[in-house]
Order: C-alpha cells, then structure tokens, then sequence
C-alpha cells in the first residue's frame, strides 16, 4: 500500500489503512520511544500514545514533508510530555545522577552496531539523554529545546555539552568510536 | 563501526545515522491497545458473541418458565369456570377449596344452567346474577352433605326491589356464594385468586445474582523444558525448586459478576453468568542502573528441543541499584457455567455449595519472565495465552430478607492451563482463595 492510499484511508479511519501505516513505521518509532524511554515497557507506552494521537489528529498533516518525518515529530513530542509528567529536567539532578552512573562494560552486548549505539545513549542521565536526543538526533535548536522542556537555552545548551562528552566518552570505553590520537598510534605500531 | 571523534558536527550526523538504523518491534498488545482506543465501539467482539450466547440461553430457560405458568393458569382458569369475579365473598373456606367444590344447591325450583356468562338464575320468581363466569354445571357436578350458601338478589324484575337474602342450607366445600357476606364467616378473595393458584405448585425458578469476589492470588512455577543440556542452568546450579528461587508474594485480586440460576429442584440450581477477573501477584526484583543482555530459554515443539533467544533486561532476581516491584497482572472475562446445591437449611437461611466451569479469555495484562539463568527478569507480555480455562468452588451461607438473598462464603479459583503460552520453559499456574459475597433475586 502506498503512503497516498494509506493516509486517504486513514482519514476515513479505515482500519486496514491504520494497520499499514502503523506496520511500516512503528519499528522506527519505538527505536526514537526506546531512546527516550527508560525501558521497553516505558517505551512500548509512549509508542501506544503517540499513535493514538497519530491517527486522531491526521487531518493535521499538511502534505508538507514527508509522513514519517510528521509522524516522528508527534512521537517526539508525545515522549517529552510522558517525560514531563514524571520529572523535572533540572541541571542539579542530573548531575548527581550522572556521579552515581556505572556502567557494566562486560554487560553491554548487542550484536547490531545502531543497538550499541542506542544502549550507550540510553546509560546517559535523563536530562542529558533527553537534551542529546532532541539537539543531535532529531535536529531541534536549543531554542525550542528549552520551551518544550521548560529550562532555560542556556541549559539546554550545558546539558548538551556534558551530554556529548559523556557519551564520548561511553563510546570509547567501548571501543565504539577511537580517538584520532589513539588511531594514529595505533596505524604507526602497524607499520 | 568508527565514528571519527571530530569537534565538527560530524559526530551529530554520524550519531543521527546509526540510530536512525536502529528499530524495535513492538508486541501485539501495543496495536491491539492502539486499535480499541481509535475504533472502541469494535472492541472484544468475542466477548460480545459470548454476550448474546448467554442472552439466548437466559431467554430460552426464561420463556420456558413463563410458558408453564401461562398453561398452568389457564387450565387452572378452566376449573375454576370463572372464579375471578371482582368480589367473592366464601363462607368460611379457603381459597383454594374453590379447585373442590363439591355440591349443589339442593332447592328444587333452582334451575341448573350448565353455563352460566350474565343469565340469572331464578328463585321464586327473582333473579339473581352471579359472576360473569360462573360455570354452575362445575359447581354442582360435586355433592357433599352439608353445604351451605349465600345468595344476595342483585335485582328483582317483578318488584323491582332487591329481596330478602335467600340462603341456600347445603353450601358446598367450594361453592363461592355471591354476596354482601352478611351472614356466617366470609373470606373476601381478591381478584389475584386465581393467579395466585395458578402459581401454586410452580415456584419461581429464574433468579438473577450479582457478586463480589476479592482474593488472595497466589501461583505455582515448574518446569516445562525438553532436553535437560539446555534446562535452565541455574536450576541445575541452585538444585532447588524454582518457587525457591525467586522472591515472589501473592497480591489482591478480584472477580466480579452477574449470573443468572435455574432451580431444577428445591436442591439443585444450575448457573451461568459473566465474570471479570483480575489477577496479580507480585515479584520482588532489582532496578539496573542500564538494561543487560540476557537469554530467556524457550521450547522448539518442531525439534523437541529447547534454545536460548536473546533478550535484554533492566531487572535483576538478587542483585542491583535498588529494589523494585514487578507486578505481573492479567484482566480476564470468563463466562461461569456450573451447579448450587443445598446442602441444609430452610427457606430464609441455607447452606449452600457450587462449583462452576469458566472458560477465559485474558484481554491484557503484564508478564515478567525468569531468564535462563534466573539471574534477570524479562518484560514479555505477548507470551500471556490468550485463553485459558478455570473452576471455582465455593461453599456460602444465603440469608432472604425483603425479597432479597445474601450470600456470604469462601471461594477457591484454580487455573488449569499454564499462564504463558508453551514456548516459555516455566509453566505457571494461579490459585485465589478469596471470600465471595453476593446478592439474587428471583425473577418474576
């Protein structure tokens, strides 16, 4: 089914339409709620709202842009809401979160190279997870990061930077990502 | 996979494309949760089915009681030749010696008129109107020795003047005079008369119940795994039982319903009805400070073998950041289909038990399962069986008042099949104990 006849039938809410158009890009979307989401079940709930809304509020898309990137932006924001519902991005809870983090380097296994990609983002504190997500991922200024969060940019931005330190630095304990000096030591041992 | 760690936004571009490659599917339960919110007037289309099953069956036991009462009546209707006049006065005899009447009038210048609607019946010379449907040829076919009567004249066509009440010496066990009630002891009979009889000796069968149930959920593991080379290791390791193993407390549950019972005796009734179930109990676990790759052993029934699937979990059996409940739930409809029997008592205050049959069907619910090493907990709701089957047992004391029974006993529920499908390698099965409390009443 092409995207053209899904979304015509979904908005007669057909439900074979909504069925296909929720098979197509529900993998995709949980991926997003999974980066967000504090497990599979959390996750699994917000992917369940936002496709409620998805398909309630159709109308709303405009033809302008592609479907998946209208749908990816509901889920966006049906997952900052669920967030905001449970707790408050302060700068101080983050960090004090981020002291106490461990991580388990003989625990962390997947075999597909994006889930280890994912399952190091998801170690970061709330905050920073949620900040990196929204700037680095789905493409959203500090700015508007700031109103749909409710902090201030300037936060935002300080999330941000710890954030991506911090994951970088996840990445290179597991041998993720390699520093470009280690990279340059590392070619001249192989000569 | 090398991210060349640039200060550019390069680092953001190459982040966006690998998690942009990563999906998840999601289990049946999020569509099926999707599909009743958007479309709700579509939702449980086998509970409806259900539904109307019952519905039918209610009906045709219903009709079949209202049946016997409508042909009891009229044939009662037939005996009684019309006994149901707005007023009838008896001389001292109970209402239901009208089905015995059993005399004449033994005055010779009565006349006898087989059937009677508004013609009079003449007595020296005056007329006296009876009931409408008053069938002499039925009140005198009996005789007795001693009857007596009451006549009133209602109207005098000579003298146009009521007359003197002519009394009849001989009044038959069931002859119902027709008058003032001025002389002996009457018994006014309302005009329910004949309805009344015509219901005695066919009791109210149907009655309609509405009940209660919270309970103690508690459950029971074993295994359930092929080859014994890939049986959960821990099993092996621990080499204890598995309810041992784990940490996990019965929670509070509930059923709750209505039902409808037929009386196939004074002793035995048999039930049918609608029940909502909800089950939990709950497992103590540990939070992780981030999900760990883990296995859950499953059953391959195509080889007969057992394998290894791999899973992520975010909760620990013994170990981790802090502790957590998991609570594993199921929201269930049965239908209840089973027997009451009287054990002692009267009618007001009796002794009762039943069991009942309940085919289920589980609408939703949450399921933590036990990896392979029994080290973790994995969240996967889609392996809950859809259907299952249970019984219930209950012994209650019913006390009527104001048209009303109560019932108050303990209840146990057993589930036969296990909660997960067969693929999982624990089989549980749930047990509630729980005091079940009820109100009925029959339907006239």
């Amino acid at each position: 089914m092409t995207e053209e006849l899904m979304l015509a039938g979904c908005l007669k809410n057909n439900a074979a339409s909504q069925q296909a158009l929720y098979d197509r890009f529900s993998p995709r979307m949980l991926g997003v709620c999974y980066r967000f989401a504090r497990n599979r079940e959390d996750a699994e709930d917000m992917l369940q709202e936002a496709f409620i809304k998805v398909f309630t509020q159709i109308y709303q898309y405009r033809n302008e842009g592609a479907l998946e990137g209208w749908i990816r932006k509901v889920v966006v924001h049906t997952c900052i809401n669920i967030l905001k519902k449970n707790r408050k991005f302060s700068e101080s809870v983050d960090i004090m979160f981020a002291l106490d983090t461990q991580i388990r380097e003989e625990n962390i296994f997947s075999i597909i190279q994006a889930k280890q990609v994912v399952e190091c983002i998801r170690l970061l504190p709330l905050g920073y997870r949620t900040v990196l997500n929204l700037y680095a991922i789905e493409g959203y200024s500090h700015r508007e990061i700031a109103n749909m969060l409710d902090i201030e940019e300037s936060t935002s931005r300080s999330q941000y930077t710890r954030a991506k330190a911090m994951l970088e630095d996840i990445l290179i304990k597991k041998r993720i990502i390699i520093k470009p000096r280690e990279k340059m030591e590392v070619a001249a041992a192989a000569r | 996979m090398d991210i060349r760690y640039n200060h550019t936004r390069d680092f953001e571009i190459r982040l966006k494309e690998k998690c942009d490659e990563f999906r998840m599917y999601p289990s049946k339960r999020v569509w099926y949760s999707i599909y009743n919110n958007i479309h709700p007037g579509r939702k449980w289309p086998s509970l409806v089915t259900s539904i109307i099953l019952i519905a039918t069956l209610m009906l045709v036991g219903y009709l079949n009681t209202s049946e016997r009462i409508t042909s009891t009546s009229k044939s009662t209707d037939q005996q009684l030749a019309g006994t149901s006049p707005k007023k009838v006065v008896s001389n001292n005899n109970p209402a239901g010696s009208i089905l015995s009447l059993s005399s004449f009038i033994s005055r010779p210048d009565m006349k006898l008129i087989p059937t009677l609607t508004d013609k009079p019946v003449t007595v020296n010379n005056s007329y006296f109107t009876y009931s409408e449907r008053a069938n002499w040829h039925d009140l005198f076919l009996n005789t007795i020795d001693q009857t007596k009567a009451l006549f009133s004249p209602v109207r005098n066509e000579s003298e146009n003047a009521e007359k003197e009440p002519f009394v009849i010496s001989n009044i038959a066990e069931g002859i119902l005079p027709i008058g003032n009630g001025s002389q002996g002891e009457n018994h006014e009979i309302t005009e329910d008369l004949s309805r009344g009889l015509a219901r005695k000796g066919s009791p109210d069968k149907l009655g309609l119940q509405f009940y209660a149930s919270p309970s103690l959920v508690y459950r029971q593991l074993s295994n359930n795994v092929f080859s014994s080379g890939d049986a959960r290791s821990a099993t092996e390791e621990f080499g204890k039982d598995i309810n041992n193993v784990i940490d996990h407390k019965p929670s509070i549950g509930i059923e709750a319903g209505a039902a409808m019972h037929y009386s196939l005796s004074k002793i035995i009734k048999v039930k049918a009805g609608l029940q909502f179930n909800y089950t939990q109990y709950s497992v103590q676990a540990f939070e992780l400070s981030h999900p760990i790759a883990t296995t859950l052993t499953l059953n391959d029934y195509n080889s007969n073998t057992s394998y290894t699937a791999l899973r992520s979990s975010p909760y620990a059996n013994r170990y981790g950041l802090y502790p957590v409940t998991l609570p594993n739930k199921t929201y269930q409809v049965s239908v209840p289909m089973g027997l009451e029997l009287k054990l002692a008592g009267k009618e007001d205050l009796q002794w009762n038990i039943g069991a009942t049959v309940q085919p289920t069907l589980v609408m939703a619910g949450s399921a933590h399962l036990l990896s392979s090493d029994n080290r973790n907990y994995i969240s996967e709701s889609s392996s809950i069986n859809r259907w299952n089957l249970n019984a219930g047992f209950e012994t209650f004391i019913s006390y009527k008042i104001n048209g009303l029974t109560w019932q108050l006993g303990p209840q146990f529920r057993y589930q036969f099949s296990p909660t997960y499908n067969k693929k999982y390698t624990l089989d549980e099965k749930l047990a509630n104990y729980g005091l079940k409390m009820g109100v009925s009443r029959i339907l006239e």
